[in-house]
């Protein structure tokens, strides 16, 4: 096992030479992220509600708060904070694949590599995992970060694991979608435009058909569904359909993901 | 060739790649056509004009594409069942290869010695290769000759018993050319490496290759020793080096024993000669050029691996 763990990670650190060279700009916009999420937070807390800005109150947890924190409107403030979270994610996602397999495949980079001894499954494996540590990894970082500025005590971790799920499910569907069209198209562009459509179109769908069902909703965008059910509606049908729609989306991701291997592992380089 | 694999010994059969009528077909287009071709330890040179199948075929013995029908066995290996296990005894400069720009050589060869997880190490590599002093230069700022031998140090990383170079030469100078082909020959002298050389420049594959294949419309026209195959196919052919071939080519064919008049260059024609008194056939050429006022400057014969293909291949179509 240990050998096959060193093959993945010297694969991994390729991948990185060749098309990492700018993991600052993402940990740049992280950090953006993490700090806007916080300091916006706390402003809303202290503008609408008068709390003091010396927020987190000793003693007092997350979710004790969330009534008084949604009365006072905080929370849309927080949401449209994690919105922006949400469209950074769109936008890197579908790019850091498209270039991870579009432009190895436009390059004819992928005959170099898997004439070295590595499995297909392999290679496509650490491409996938690479893209969605850089982006989901340091976005749910950033999402700790803010849960821990509010609840300083023992972590929920229905909410933490709720807040990772919202980033992680949508990444691995927009990232599969997006390796499949460069597998399919073996264009970089195609990818690229392919995958940003995919990605765009998924967070922007419940804004522009406000008829659609709550499930569907859930399976689209998992976070517009949750900031839905804090800040106006609460309705008990959303937050039924929120956990359904989101396991639902976990399942497309991995039978997309799967789908994905199986036309990689097909593919003529 | 079933028992030419052994675990102990490495590769110990006749062929170090053997391929049955293997076909390979893209949509409508047929690339390879129950092509057939078995190779010997040391070098071989695949020729062939673009388009031939030189580029499929080694992709065809690399697992990147899967052929349509037949079967190839690479170092006693059957390219469908052991594919992983004959890349870690195979090493391959593809042609145009793509390497991260922004790492270093010795940073880049590090990566793939890993993946190989055993093998030469980076440092000698590069010394093999006449590299070791731009060690830690970027790959993007390398000069093509530069690029070329940090492609063939990439392909000796998992201590290879093959190694595969399509097109190795392409894109280099004269010198490149010459430097590319000297560490060819070392390696194969020193580390006992056998190479499969795709190329179009046939006067470098004439001074490396053991053995030879003419590929043309997917399939191999004629294959043998390289020695062989030049003494068979220019016997009786001479290039004349004239001042005016276009000229003299019409005359020529008056001539008693001259055959088949090709011109080859602008001051270079090839004729294939029947007469067995060679000194007499000279002095008439020379006659009929000297009556026509064109000056031949040489009668040699044409014995080269490029006149030989010439021939082979006019001959097919």
């Amino acid at each position: 096992m240990y050998p096959r763990l060193k093959k993945l990670k010297a694969i991994m650190e390729l991948e990185i030479d060749t098309h990492y060279s700018f993991p600052l700009l993402e940990t740049i916009v992280s950090l953006l992220v993490i700090m806007s999420f916080y300091y916006a937070t706390k402003a809303g807390f202290f503008m609408y509600g008068e709390i003091p800005i010396e927020y987190p109150i000793p003693g007092q947890s997350l979710l004790d708060l969330l009534p008084k924190w949604i009365e006072m409107g905080a929370s849309v403030l927080a949401g449209r904070v994690y919105d922006n979270m949400m469209v950074i994610l769109a936008f890197f996602v579908p790019v850091l694949t498209a270039l991870s397999f579009g432009r190895d495949m436009d390059a004819g980079a992928f005959k170099t590599l898997l004439s070295y001894p590595i499995s297909r499954r392999q290679l496509f494996m650490s491409k996938e995992l690479l893209v969605l540590a850089t982006t989901c990894g340091i976005s749910s970082v950033s999402v700790l970060v803010a849960i821990r500025t509010f609840e300083p005590g023992p972590v929920h971790m229905d909410i933490v694991l709720m807040g990772t799920a919202v980033l992680w499910i949508p990444a691995m569907i927009v990232s599969s979608i997006t390796a499949l069209i460069a597998i399919h198209s073996r264009s970089l562009s195609a990818s690229l435009f392919g995958g940003i459509a995919v990605s765009v179109g998924r967070v922007l769908s419940p804004f522009l058909f406000k008829d659609m069902p709550d499930m569907l909703i859930a399976i689209m965008n998992p976070g517009y569904a949750i900031n839905t059910y804090l800040s106006s509606i609460q309705s008990g049908e959303i937050l039924y359909s929120i956990p359904v729609g989101m396991f639902i989306a976990f399942a497309i991701g991995v039978l997309l993901l799967i789908v994905s291997m199986v036309s990689f592992d097909r593919m003529e380089v | 060739m079933k028992e030419s694999y052994t675990k102990e010994m490495g590769f110990v059969g006749d062929y170090i790649v053997s391929i049955r009528k293997i076909e390979k077909s893209f949509n409508d287009l047929r690339v390879l056509n129950e092509l057939s071709l078995d190779i010997e330890p040391g070098i071989f040179g695949l020729i062939g004009p673009n388009g031939a199948g030189k580029t499929t075929l080694i992709r065809l013995i690399l697992g990147l594409i899967r052929p349509s029908s037949g079967t190839i066995e690479v170092l006693g290996l059957d390219i469908e069942k052991d594919s992983l296990r004959i890349r870690e005894r195979l090493g391959v400069l593809h042609e145009r290869p793509t390497y991260p720009k922004g790492s270093a050589p010795l940073r880049f060869l590090q990566r793939i010695h890993d993946i190989y997880g055993d093998g030469k190490s980076p440092d000698a590599l590069l010394e093999l290769v006449g590299l070791s002093e731009a060690a830690d230069r970027r790959i993007g700022n390398l000069s093509a000759g530069m690029t070329q031998r940090l492609g063939i140090a990439q392909a000796l990383v998992g201590n290879p018993e093959l190694v595969i170079l399509d097109e190795p030469t392409s894109n280099l100078d004269v010198v490149g050319r010459y430097e590319i082909i000297q560490l060819i020959m070392q390696l194969h002298d020193e580390f006992g490496i056998s190479f499969i050389v795709a190329s179009h420049v046939l006067s470098e594959l004439e001074r490396i290759c053991d053995n030879v294949a003419f590929i043309r419309n997917g399939t191999i026209v004629m294959q043998g020793g390289t020695l062989e195959l030049i003494d068979r196919f220019s016997k009786g052919r001479f290039r004349i080096t004239t001042d005016n071939p276009q000229q003299l080519a019409p005359l020529l064919e008056g001539v008693e024993g001259v055959g088949r008049i090709r011109i080859t260059g602008i001051s270079t024609l090839t004729v294939v000669v029947s007469s067995n008194s060679l000194v007499d056939l000279e002095r008439r050429i020379k006659d009929t050029a000297e009556h026509a006022g064109i000056q031949v400057y040489s009668i040699l014969g044409a014995s080269t691996l490029e006149d030989t293909y010439m021939e082979v291949m006019t001959g097919v179509s």
